[in-house]
């Protein structure tokens, strides 16, 4: 009975891999193959599917962050604090792509590799934040006080997330709001961004896991002690 | 044509990067849950004498 459910939990997980990657690869196909050159930019445009998509990602796995904290500071329960963890990982890494492809984004487009403008500024301390919740965690031993410092400082970190979604609106300055684009374009970047949340979401689903089973480990080594 | 490679190759090398801890990470956990539970399984170390013995 274990050996037929573990078969097809297996075959499951298969096929959810094999559609991630299939919508991935489809999206990265699209980019290059199908999304119209641009006249002003060249192939640099081609930049804005990958920071838009994964700029949307990291703004989703804050949020993810931020409920999950939020959750678990009202339940106590570990596993808010696992999906919150995860969620703050792979925030910080979309936000490293976001600050990396923005910067060379700029160069090419105005010239410069950074200013700081409203937007990018609270870009990076939001960046800066979620590097700090993951290096917080990692110096906390104990699983209940490393969540509830996790859980403070994520209900802190999204306080930005306004700033950021905002700024465009609220303060001047040179970033884009939202651009005019050709509509072959306008379906390319629905699908990367389609492509790169089933990618980002499956990748939190898995530190989640893997979360989960540091945190038995954990259970079983002091209940040896 | 070489910024667009740059920011791609960037992201798939931060990406690779985390995919690969993650992994190191897994195998690291397993073999340590394997280390742990190995000696609470009851009768394993007793089927192994009383075969040593035979």
């Amino acid at each position: 009975m274990r050996i037929t459910q573990s078969v097809a939990n297996t075959w499951k997980q298969l096929i959810v891999f094999g559609l991630v990657f299939s919508l991935l690869a489809g999206a990265i196909l699209m980019i290059f193959l199908y999304a119209p050159t641009e006249a002003t930019m060249g192939h640099a445009q081609r930049i804005l599917y990958l920071h838009v998509s994964v700029t949307w990602c990291g703004l989703a796995a804050c949020l993810a962050m931020g409920a999950c904290s939020a959750a678990y500071m009202m339940s106590r329960n570990l596993v808010w604090d696992y999906w919150s963890q995860a969620s703050t990982e792979v925030g910080c890494l979309c936000f490293t792509i976001t600050l990396a492809s923005g910067s060379l984004w700029a160069h090419e487009a105005w010239g410069v590799w950074w200013t700081w403008e409203a937007r990018l500024t609270s870009a990076l301390v939001l960046w800066l934040m979620l590097a700090g919740i993951c290096l917080a965690r990692a110096s906390v031993d104990d699983l209940q006080s490393r969540a509830r410092i996790g859980a403070v400082l994520a209900v802190l970190a999204i306080c930005d997330l306004p700033i950021l979604i905002m700024a465009t609106r609220w303060f001047r300055g040179v970033h884009p709001i939202a651009p005019q684009m050709d509509p072959r374009m306008r379906i390319v970047l629905l699908g990367a961004m389609l492509g790169f949340t089933a990618f980002f979401a499956l990748l939190t689903r898995q530190r989640r896991s893997q979360i989960d089973l540091a945190a038995r480990v954990l259970t079983v080594e002091r209940m040896g002690e | 044509m070489e910024t667009m490679v740059c920011a791609y190759v960037f992201a798939w090398a931060v990406v690779t990067a985390y995919l690969t801890w993650l992994a190191v990470q897994n195998g690291r956990l397993c073999r340590r849950l394997d280390e742990l539970e190995r000696p609470a399984k009851p009768g394993l170390s007793e089927k192994r004498s009383s075969s040593k013995a035979a």
